[in-house]
């Protein structure tokens, strides 16, 4: 494959990167000057991680690393990146720890990842490097902890560059035009166009180049969307036909652009039909009959398209600005959860009825020594306090924090030695050592 | 006629030139065998178009008699968990090549893989490129994530022309001594609807009754109406003629003993090509959708039908 053919193998191959690279190089060289780990983010297929390893080979690094096809949970990482955190590196090359895929560390299986992996920045000897694709996946406690460098999608010249080196290696007959359409459709995504290029043989035409499925398909919507606008028919459900998104998707395009392009008079018309459109793709939903998602696409399309009778404005089309805003919202959405159910835990409720708290707790939380009983009592990390109260969360973390160096402190000064962090006191143990039973009479 | 075997699988192609009305699609994957290399592949479109069929016939040709050892076939919608792709998937792909340079993972239905599952996946694939390549199928790329979308060389498989399937079904009835009609093809191609899969499906089963394919016999075996009698019913109801329109009907439940959502789906079928204007089509296909809406919850076929009719004649 090319892409393992081509990897880089020195800095000399990574295109277009020039910049994030070399403040890769100054973090590590000046590490721990920064006690953060590092955070490096950005799309896919652009030479994130492909960079630590060219790194690993022109600094002569000692890497450990962790990925998402392995599991990730507190106990594998503490277990891995923690061992290799607490040691130094055996003979003179640095150790450095890289934890790939930092913003899929989730789901049951990764139990506890997160946290465990904040711990470990605290306390590593050597620098951790976290590569992730949207850094604001990621808790608000991890993301505190990390200094950020970006990696932005490459210019379609810097991609072309490469193919061209790479097809002349192979013996692909190719010009640069065709290089330059191929480099386009990848959006930016070196890895991508160059499996595209692969995927394209050793005699390249202008045929096979219109044969690549466009990787935004973006393109093909944009043109479903001008024949619903224009053609005042149903036909207009053809032009979709062909488009490699499914129904529920396609409403949400349509119902971006169409109040933009179309006149006062005609949306109220429009927006019955997507409405009517969108029960029936709740009827898929329900009850997964597939069927009733023709109705849904010729309502969306044929239904908006019949409604204009009216000029339409000229506007640039656009994605849905609902999907994006999805997206920045799904990390509190999940956290909302993760918050109820710690405060149903405690109050006997399910987390449908501990929502009843929320208003009671947002006022405990106005002073910060009423926020830090309520994160003792329910146990919240940061972020699900910020939920509650997000001015005061980060001073109520400080606080407690020196609460904890201080009594730790002065534990050595009493000579005791030294016991593991605990938030919670161990139970009071018995004469015998057994622990004492809540109902031991 | 003996069941032998469905005839999708009898007439599956075995090599990629078997493979009808996917030109570009054939070429391409031809030039891998011919490196004996390829990149990781993801097939999007929808049933019956060829995904599975263009996998297993490269997989043929790269491998020859050893390609039964080097390709797994795993439907991901039937075990769709992270712990499959962390497990299974992992455990095969680590595995060497039998006399081959990498073996080939097909995994079908890959966008029913929960997003976690996916994103296992893109390590997986890119850790055991020296012994293993991926080929994912699925109905919408956009169902499947970025990073491995990013992974793969992309192939969109639309819906076969009515060329390419009639080219199959002639050869399949020349092998089978059927006697195959024009009106008997122009039939199965209405019903396929672009489906090499059910096209064949409807073949086999026409030729149970004879070798003679006609449209009776197709329509009769798919429990389908002929495009013209629907279209009558409608008319008639259109301009009024309720009770004219509800004896076609009868004749359809009855007679020909459609289901109510047979009929309703070859209505919604046949509204695009009514002489009425726009505007009512799209009026017609809200109200037919509401009544199979009605009938799926179990409401009573000849009631709901006979109320669609009557509201077509509402103006």
């Amino acid at each position: 494959m090319f892409n393992e053919d081509y990897r880089p193998k020195g800095f000399s191959e990574i295109h277009g990167q020039n910049k994030p690279l070399k403040d890769i190089v100054a973090w590590i060289n000046t590490w721990p000057r920064s006690k953060k780990a590092l955070l490096v983010h950005g799309p896919s297929g652009i030479g994130k991680t492909i960079s630590i390893y060219v790194l690993k080979k022109e600094m002569n690094l000692d890497l450990i690393e962790l990925n998402t096809s392995d599991v990730r949970d507190a106990e594998t990482i503490s277990k891995i990146v923690g061992n290799a955190a607490s040691s130094k590196a055996l003979f003179s090359s640095r150790k450095i720890i890289l934890v790939d895929e930092v913003d899929n560390i989730k789901g049951r299986s990764d139990q506890g990842g997160m946290r465990t992996l904040a711990n470990i920045i605290d306390e590593t000897q050597n620098p951790i490097i976290l590569i992730a694709n949207d850094p604001y996946k990621l808790p608000a406690s991890l993301r505190n902890k990390v200094d950020m460098i970006r990696y932005n999608a490459l210019r379609p010249a810097s991609i072309r560059n490469r193919l061209r080196q790479i097809a002349d290696k192979e013996g692909i007959a190719v010009t640069d035009a065709q290089l330059d359409t191929v480099a386009e459709r990848s959006g930016g995504d070196l890895r991508a166009s160059i499996n595209d290029m692969e995927s394209l043989g050793g005699e390249i035409t202008d045929g096979h180049i219109q044969m690549l499925s466009s990787r935004d398909s973006e393109k093909t919507v944009f043109e479903g969307l001008s024949a619903v606008f224009k053609l005042r028919s149903l036909k207009s459900r053809e032009m979709f036909f062909d488009v490699d998104k499914p129904p529920d998707e396609i409403i949400f395009w349509i119902d971006e652009n169409m109040p933009k392009v179309y006149h006062p008079n005609d949306i109220p018309c429009a927006y019955n039909y997507l409405s009517r459109a969108d029960v029936f793709l709740g009827r898929v939903r329900r009850r997964q009959y597939y069927k009733f998602w023709s109705y849904a696409m010729d309502l969306m399309t044929g239904g908006v398209s019949v409604c204009r009778k009216e000029d339409i404005s000229f506007a640039r089309y656009e994605p849905p600005s609902y999907f994006r805003y999805l997206g920045r919202t799904k990390a509190k959405r999940n956290l909302t959860g993760s918050l109820l159910k710690k405060i149903g835990e405690k109050t006997h409720s399910s987390s449908y009825d501990a929502r009843a708290y929320i208003p009671l707790l947002e006022l405990a939380c106005n002073e910060v020594d009423g926020a830090i009983s309520v994160v003792r009592y329910f146990e919240l990390d940061q972020d699900e306090l910020e939920i509650i109260s997000p001015e005061n969360a980060r001073n109520v973390f400080k606080a407690i924090e020196k609460m904890e160096k201080k009594r730790e402190k002065a534990r050595k000064e009493e000579g005791e030695p030294d016991e593991p962090k605990q938030r919670r006191k161990p139970r009071a143990k018995n004469a015998k050592g057994e622990q004492t039973s809540l109902f031991h009479f | 006629m003996n069941f032998e075997k469905p005839w999708t699988e009898k007439y599956r192609p075995q090599k990629l030139d078997e493979i009808v009305g996917r030109p570009y699609i054939v070429e391409r994957l031809k030039s891998y065998v011919e490196r004996k290399n390829m990149p990781h592949l993801l097939f999007a479109g929808p049933a019956g178009v060829g995904k599975t069929t263009s996998a297993l016939a490269l997989a043929n040709e790269m491998f020859g008699d050893t390609w039964r050892q080097n390709f797994q076939e795993t439907n991901a919608s039937d075990e769709r968990g992270i712990n499959v792709v962390r497990e299974r998937i992992k455990d095969f792909a680590r595995t060497m090549s039998m006399g081959g340079n990498f073996k080939i993972i097909f995994l079908d239905e890959s966008d029913a893989l929960t997003p976690d599952a996916q994103n296992a996946l893109r390590r997986t694939m890119e850790i055991y490129t020296s012994t293993c390549r991926f080929i994912l199928s699925c109905n919408y790329s956009s169902k499947i994530i970025p990073p491995i979308q990013s992974r793969c060389a992309i192939f969109r498989f639309g819906p076969l022309t009515n060329e390419a399937i009639e080219e199959k079904l002639r050869m399949i009835a020349k092998n089978e001594e059927l006697n195959l009609k024009d009106d008997g093809i122009e039939a199965i191609k209405y019903i396929a609807d672009g489906d090499m899969r059910k096209a064949e499906n409807t073949l086999q089963a026409a030729a149970f009754l004879g070798k003679e394919i006609n449209e009776e016999i197709v329509y009769q075996v798919s429990s389908r109406a002929r495009p013209e009698e629907i279209r009558e019913m409608v008319q008639a109801a259109l301009g009024g003629g309720f009770l004219e329109s509800r004896k076609l009907l009868d004749s359809l439940l009855i007679e020909k003993g459609l289901s109510g959502e047979d009929i309703i789906t070859q209505m919604h079928k046949q509204i695009v090509e009514l002489d009425i204007g726009e505007d009512k089509k799209v009026d017609l296909v809200d109200k037919i959708g509401e009544h199979e809406f009605r009938l799926v919850e179990g409401s009573n076929e000849r009631i709901q039908l006979e109320a669609l009719l009557a509201r077509l004649a509402k103006r």
